[in-house]
């Protein structure tokens, strides 16, 4: 009772999973049936979730390889939140919608499943669950041949950093002989090398550079329901996963692993906001964005004199906002997007519909990190943990590195005001 | 009353926002009414000098109070603000063609930003309000300025912007330092204040530039002005009015509130070369003043010359000299705003900045031929304007300070930088009479596009003049009215 | 005490009733309103002073209060700024009431006396100031007033430019002033006449504060007062009406400059090393004015540099510690000049305009009355006896001779060739005007007003009347300054008869030349001794240029903003190369990754 009670939410999931195929083979033809389904489904892990971390249940599953924690569940409600707000998007799919939302569920699942990991098998399971159904889904986006291209190039990048993450953790076994979760300092060539593809496959993930370039191109073909929840959902999950196993600071004094996270991180900013300043394709201007948030979220990893749960309150409020500023990004694009990519239809936005204008100014604003909106306070927050930790010069470069941001963000939002987004 | 003025420059823009963008007019003299009403509760609220303070603690642990008072400093900042900003909206009623509501919008969320500014207390709520203060003026340039004006805005965000991040790091770094030390984490300006001794100085250093830096951008101090001319040019003249009456003076303010304040040891070693740097950028700006042929621009250049000044007397550890400072930012901020206003008012009329387009206008526009000039004896510091009072005891504290440094220790540079200084009283008068002479005496050029009839001024626009006038001559006979307020103030920043 | 700042507000409020109303008046209402201010002015000066004790400070309120400098707006009033005020009021309400003819039918006749009001109102304050700061918003002001009176026809851009000429070798004189004001601040912790002049004489003034204050207050009444360089602004100052040059020009503005010294006198008589440079430079100018006016043919140019000779006179006086004779000089000279001007005034005017003297004579029989005055006013000029004019000048070259430097000497012979010039100049200028002459024109005379002609009959008058009623005596005591030269015993006569005999022959050979018609003009005279070329081609045109060239184009164009270009550049095209990277080939991505991750396994494991 108690292991059915502690995975009650991931159990709803499977039972709308197990629903959708039925109204498949019951042919049933209402639109609002799967819809329904999959509302009820994610507003009831909500509620269990919400009533977990309420009871403070603290659960270990299936020898070590599940957990559940208050913090666990606190986290798979922020990433469950985060899926609903896909239905305010307007929809560019060709997939039936049962099997739509069927992806979606599943995805969701295995998200779960990641952040509840206790084992690297499970993590891998849940990597799998989360990426294999993202493939069908970038696949049924707006127009057909970017759709086709994307979905390619995602699966390619993704087998690739699956078989790395797989050799990653094949090693750490072979090595360590355990399959937990924690990493131990150890002298071992094996262990260490499986430490790095274990952290660079994740990176891969989240088009850290230098490994980002599929994330434009892949955005580009989306759907923008598909591209918020690869900005957000899969990003979110990623970086707690990261936290997950990296965070644990004591571990990890003999590595250069600071050295190297860091670098990776600011090259992210970096390339980041410099690629956004020539980007003619909205799509292509959110990929980029993405990249380089992730790098100012992958720099608070890190941080070593904080505890680990205020990082993960940090990752989390970061994720919060990043999902708020993207929806006021992509909320009044909907029409837009419909039509055509191109950045150069955002001019005079403002003249023809002034809300939406305002709307989209303020997300972009947050994601460039200009007070008073959200993003702005995140950001320093992180800036002023990576000070505290003596990290002076990296947070001043970083700021640097987010100045250039400040051009492409202002020059999409003035555009939609001057008409002129070409610079 | 402080509660309810604050909560009424909130709610400006929001009650603009609501109102139709059809009845043009409504908006504007809503807005209008509102910013006179917010100038008298301001104005009643400092006559009565009762404590205005309001905190608001978001979180203990975070050091995040929301913390507002009106002190010495930003007093008569606050009031020059909330006497511009009428004007301004009454200008930008003429002289504002097209999506008035949206102007008066970025008016009112700039009045709401600028104010925040100035009032806070908090390092962090101040960056914040700071950086944010850009936006509505990339608007109100982008939108509505003149041919090149994306270029001038978005120099405009991007130079403001990197001297801002840099701020921002050194805040953080400034908070952390003292959480180190100290064990309290807070944004807040007094706890921090006690850094000046733990602190090690090569650290404060490093600070001091980033937030001099900051500061020096805005102000502007050459050689980081060059967003200025473009800005100022591009811009519609209400919004030049704002940018250098009092958007410039964010920056002085910044300055001494908080350069000033939290490393007097960094500005004490080194003293004579931000001297030297603010003297020479003021002999450049008044420099490229003369030898401009575009009126705006040789406002623009002369903001920088007397900016430069201003600086002068903050950085220089005598009572006259920055009590002059402070009194100058009202003189220029009084002027600038009257001088551009002219500017816009002579371009509505005319369609030309050309310098050599005008002429005679003391014949066809007699009334304001007479209210321009006075404007110009303000800016050439000529007595009994505001402008010489503040000038003069600028220059009185800079030279006996040097005199001072002569004699106590032999360092004749200060009287070098003090004395090249005073050549700006020269070059201030070349680029005044130079453009007095071209626009209203004369004949009327060849070039001259006047027509016949050109519109004098009518009763509301002299006005605008007349209320800034009134300023400037009376505060220039009597300034001691204000210097005693600033007695106390400059007690604080213990100079000798 | 309050009377004192009616009298010096009178002529403000005429000032603002003409500004501001005055083009919607009739010429009479405008004229009456320009007259009577100053005029109720001169009364009640004169009723107070008769009546009652009137001396004293009177402070109307606190400046500004520093905490080692206080500095009110406060007037004073004793023998010395009685004077002044005298001669400003007497001097200045006799010019308005002649300008209501001469200006009589211009378009701008408000606006000209509500400028001469406003003049007077600055010169007032500038003599009754109590402090240096009051003097120095009177010192600007009358500045601002000479501006606008000098470019008062405005649609001539020559005007324009004489204007503002005048006012920016005024202010460099200017910034010569307050950095004075500023040491002597610093160091006596006041600005106050008194209290300056007490502190200075005490042991413990430092002298080379005090020799550096006096020095740049000096660099001040050099520009106001056009002495050499700064006295390029005063011959282009003729542009203005002749009333303001006569009142301006002539009687009280230029004299500021020596009225701050006989203000600070004890100051000055400390400053042992810049009374030399005072008495040099003052020498130097009436010698370089006396010249350049021997060969001037504009009637008011020829008076211009013998203003800026006399000037000179009266510093080298003030240079040798003469104080009461440069004062009496400046009250004998501001009559007989004002006379000149006057005079010349009803010429140019009874001549529609010509000013050239070359063009006129043949006048002594069509305005006999105008050629008296001229008469009287030339022979003050001259210097010749029995009139107050000599009596200033001998008094002033006495003290030279007597005064106990080496250098001296030598100032007195130069002063005396001075005075020669003074008087070939003048009585050349006299006879060609005068005296028949084939050039003079047959037009018909324009009618001379009553109002035009009283006064210039009443300074003709006056300045003649100083010289034979003992008023000199009564002034010195009067004054009571200090003396520090004791005149030598045989200076009594042989200064007079140098300087007669030197001015008789000078008088002679200007006859000669006029009746012979003869005209040398010496290219460095005709050049003014190129003070001007160095005015306007060495220092504004370089300015300019190097403003323009250097600063505006190379430093600011290609230095300051190639710098942020280049930034720009940098920016943009590392935006390329980087978007470089997507290049849309998956192999490429894969590979990049395979590469990324064997870079880091070397970092990882080797550093």
């Amino acid at each position: 009772m108690n292991i059915f009670y502690a995975l009650l939410p991931e159990n709803i999931l499977v039972l709308a999973l197990l629903l959708f195929p039925m109204i498949e083979v019951l042919k049933l033809k209402s639109k609002a049936l799967p819809l329904t389904a999959f509302l009820l489904a994610t507003v009831g892990a909500l509620a269990v979730l919400a009533i977990h971390y309420q009871q403070a249940l603290e659960v270990t599953l299936f020898y070590g390889h599940y957990q559940v924690s208050p913090n666990l569940q606190a986290i798979k409600f922020l990433l469950t939140f985060s899926l609903l707000p896909i239905l305010l998007l307007r929809e560019q799919i060709f997939i039936g919608h049962y099997k739509y939302y069927f992806l979606l569920l599943a995805l969701l699942y295995g998200s779960m499943v990641m952040i509840s990991s206790g084992s690297f098998i499970t993590l891998f399971v849940g990597l799998a669950l989360l990426s294999i159904p993202l493939f069908p889904l970038i696949l049924n986006g707006p127009i057909q041949k970017e759709s086709s291209e994307s979905a390619i190039k995602y699966i390619i990048i993704d087998s690739t950093l699956t078989a790395l993450f797989l050799l990653g953790i094949a090693f750490i076994y072979f090595a360590s002989g355990k399959m937990d979760l924690t990493i131990i300092s150890s002298d071992n060539v094996l262990y260490r090398f499986g430490c790095l593809l274990l952290l660079l496959s994740l990176f891969i993930k989240l088009a850290i550079v230098p490994f980002h370039p599929w994330s434009p191109d892949v955005y580009e073909g989306c759907d923008n329901r598909i591209l918020y929840i690869l900005s957000v959902t899969v990003k979110a999950t990623i970086v707690f996963v990261l936290w997950k196993i990296f965070a644990n600071t004591a571990n990890f004094l003999n590595y250069p692993w600071q050295a190297i996270i860091i670098t990776l991180s600011i090259a992210s900013i970096l390339v980041g906001n410099l690629s956004l300043i020539k980007q003619t394709s909205i799509k292509r201007f959110f990929a980029y964005s993405s990249i380089a948030h992730m790098g100012y979220i992958t720099l608070i990893l890190v941080v070593t004199n904080v505890s680990i749960e205020t990082i993960a309150i940090i990752i989390f409020a970061y994720f919060a906002i990043y999902s708020i500023s993207m929806l006021l990004c992509l909320l009044p694009l909907g029409n837009l997007l419909a039509s055509a990519d191109q950045l150069s239809l955002l001019e005079q936005f403002h003249q023809r519909s002034s809300t939406r204008s305002s709307f989209l100014s303020f997300g972009l604003l947050s994601l460039a990190g200009i007070p008073p909106f959200p993003g702005f306070w995140i950001k320093i927050v992180i800036m002023g943990y990576l000070i505290k930790c003596d990290y002076t010069l990296v947070a001043v470069i970083a700021f640097l590195a987010s100045y250039i941001g400040i051009y492409p963000y202002f020059k999409v939002m003035g555009g939609q005001f001057f008409g002129a987004i070409k610079h | 009353m402080f509660k309810f003025t604050l909560g009424l420059s909130l709610f400006l823009p929001l009650i603009l926002l609501l109102l139709p963008s059809q009845k043009e007019r409504v908006v504007a003299w809503v807005n209008m009414g509102i910013q006179l009403l917010l100038l008298a509760l301001f104005f009643t609220m400092l006559t009565n000098s009762e404590l205005c303070e309001f905190s608001f603690t978001l979180s203990e642990s975070l050091g995040l109070h929301y913390h507002l008072l009106i002190d010495e400093f930003n007093k008569y900042l606050i009031l020059l603000t909330a006497l511009i900003f009428p004007l301004v909206t009454y200008a930008s009623i003429d002289f504002i063609k097209t999506e008035k509501k949206l102007f008066h919008l970025m008016l009112a969320l700039s009045y709401l930003l600028i104010v925040q500014t100035f009032l806070a207390q908090n390092l962090l709520f101040f960056y914040a309000f700071w950086e944010c203060s850009i936006v509505p003026m990339f608007f109100i340039i982008g939108i509505w300025g003149g041919g090149n004006r994306l270029l001038a805005t978005y120099k405009f965000v991007l130079f403001t912007a990197l001297g801002s991040i840099l701020m921002l790091a050194a805040i953080l770094f400034l908070v952390v330092a003292n959480y180190k030390i100290s064990g309290v984490f807070t944004f807040e300006l007094q706890p921090l204040l006690r850094l000046q001794e733990t602190l090690p100085l090569s650290a404060q250093r490093w600070a001091f530039l980033a937030f001099a830096f900051a500061f020096m951008i805005k102000i502007p101090v050459p050689p980081f002005h060059t967003w200025l001319p473009y800005a100022h040019v591009e811009a519609p003249a209400p919004g030049s009015m704002l940018l250098a009456a009092i958007l410039l003076k964010m920056g002085a303010y910044g300055f001494i509130k908080f350069v000033l304040f939290l490393f007097p040891a960094v500005v004490e070693e080194w003293r004579l070369p931000l001297m030297a740097i603010f003297v020479l950028g003021a002999l450049y700006g008044s420099a490229l003043a003369f030898v401009q042929n575009d009126i705006k621009k040789i406002v623009a250049y002369s903001s920088i010359g007397h900016m430069g000044i201003l600086m002068l007397g903050l950085v220089t550890p005598s009572e006259s000299a920055i009590s002059g400072a402070m009194l100058s930012m009202l003189g220029h901020g009084l002027t600038s705003a009257a001088l551009f206003y002219s500017i816009g008012l002579l371009y509505e009329r005319l369609h030309t900045r050309d310098l050599f387009h005008f002429g005679e206008l003391a014949t066809t526009m007699p009334r304001f031929s007479l209210l321009f000039f006075l404007i110009t004896l303000s800016a050439m510091a000529v007595p009994p304007t505001l402008g010489f009072a503040s000038e003069f005891f600028i220059f009185l504290g800079a030279i006996s300070y040097s005199l001072k440094m002569v004699i106590t220790s032999n360092h004749y540079l200060f009287i070098a930088v003090s004395g090249a200084a005073m050549l700006t009283i020269l070059l201030g008068t070349l680029y005044s009479l130079r453009l007095v002479k071209y626009l209203l005496w004369g004949k009327k050029s060849e070039a001259s596009l006047l027509r016949a009839g050109v519109r004098d001024l009518n009763l509301g626009e002299c006005s605008v003049f007349t209320v800034l006038l009134l300023f400037i001559f009376v505060l220039g006979i009597y300034p001691q009215f204000i210097i005693e307020s600033f007695k106390l103030a400059i007690k604080g920043l213990s100079i000798s | 005490m309050s009377e004192l700042f009616l009298i010096l507000f009178f002529p403000l409020v005429g000032f603002l009733i003409n500004g501001l109303w005055g083009s919607r008046l009739q010429e009479k209402s405008c004229a009456l309103i320009g007259c009577a201010f100053p005029l109720l002015s001169l009364f009640l000066l004169t009723y107070k002073t008769a009546v009652s004790d009137f001396y004293g400070v009177s402070i109307l309120f606190t400046w500004v209060s520093f905490e080692n400098l206080t500095i009110d707006f406060a007037l004073k009033l004793d023998h010395l700024s009685l004077l002044m005020s005298f001669i400003v009021l007497g001097i200045g309400s006799l010019i308005h009431i002649y300008s209501t003819k001469y200006m009589h039918g211009d378009q701008s006749f408000a606006r000209y006396f509500s400028y001469l009001n406003l003049f007077l109102f600055f010169m007032l304050l500038l003599v009754l100031a109590n402090n240096l700061l009051v003097m120095f918003i009177g010192w600007e002001g009358v500045g601002l007033a000479s501006y606008l009176l000098i470019g008062f026809w405005y649609k001539e851009n020559e005007n324009a430019s004489s204007g503002a000429k005048a006012f920016i070798v005024n202010r460099i004189g200017d910034i010569g002033f307050l950095l004075g004001i500023f040491i002597l601040a610093f160091h006596f912790q006041t600005i106050n006449f008194d209290e300056i002049n007490r502190a200075a004489s005490t042991a413990n003034a430092s002298a080379t504060m005090i020799n550096l204050s006096a020095l740049f207050l000096f660099i001040g009444a050099c520009g106001k007062s056009a002495q050499l360089p700064l006295h390029v602004w005063l011959p282009d100052a003729m542009t203005g009406p002749t009333p303001v040059s006569a009142l301006i020009h002539a009687a009280t503005m230029v004299t500021a400059g020596i009225y701050m010294i006989v203000r600070l006198h004890p100051l000055y008589m400390q400053a042992t090393a810049v009374l030399p440079l005072i008495a040099v430079i003052g020498t130097l100018t009436a010698l370089l004015g006396a010249l350049v006016a021997t060969v001037q043919s504009d009637i008011k140019r020829v008076l211009a540099y013998s203003t800026v000779s006399q000037l000179g006179y009266m510093f080298a006086a003030l240079g040798v510690g003469a104080f009461y004779p440069a004062m009496l000089h400046l009250f004998t000279h501001a009559f007989f000049k004002a006379t000149l001007f006057l005079s010349a005034g009803a010429i140019i005017h009874a001549l529609h305009g010509e000013q050239d003297i070359y063009k006129m004579g043949g006048l002594a029989k069509k305005m006999p009355w105008n050629m008296v005055a001229f008469l009287l006013g030339s022979l003050c000029l001259a210097g010749v006896p029995l009139t107050s004019g000599f009596i200033s000048k001998e008094a002033i070259l006495m003290h030279t001779y007597s005064h106990s430097h080496s250098y001296s000497q030598t100032l007195t012979i130069l002063l005396l060739i001075t005075a020669a010039l003074t008087a070939f100049y003048i009585s050349k200028t006299f006879f060609l005007v005068f005296l028949p002459s084939k050039n003079g024109s047959e037009k018909p005379l324009h009618a001379i007003a009553f109002a035009m002609s009283l006064p210039v009959i009443a300074l003709a008058i006056l300045s003649i009347v100083v010289g034979l009623f003992h008023i000199p005596a009564f002034m010195e005591n009067y004054l009571n300054l200090a003396k520090s030269i004791t005149i030598k015993e045989e200076a009594h006569i042989l200064i007079p008869a140098l300087s007669l005999s030197l001015s008789a022959f000078a008088i002679a050979i200007a006859y000669l030349i006029t009746v012979k018609q003869i005209k040398i003009v010496p290219k460095i005279l005709e050049q003014k001794f190129y003070f001007d070329h160095l005015y306007e081609k060495v220092l504004l045109s370089t300015l300019r240029a190097f403003c323009k060239r250097v600063l505006a184009t190379i430093f600011e164009v290609k230095i300051i903003e190639a710098a942020i270009w280049s930034m720009r550049d940098l920016v943009l095209f590392s935006s390329r190369r980087v978007t470089l990277l997507t290049n849309g080939q998956i192999q490429w991505y894969v590979l990049l990754i395979l590469m990324a991750l064997s870079l880091l396994m070397v970092w990882w494991f080797y550093v």
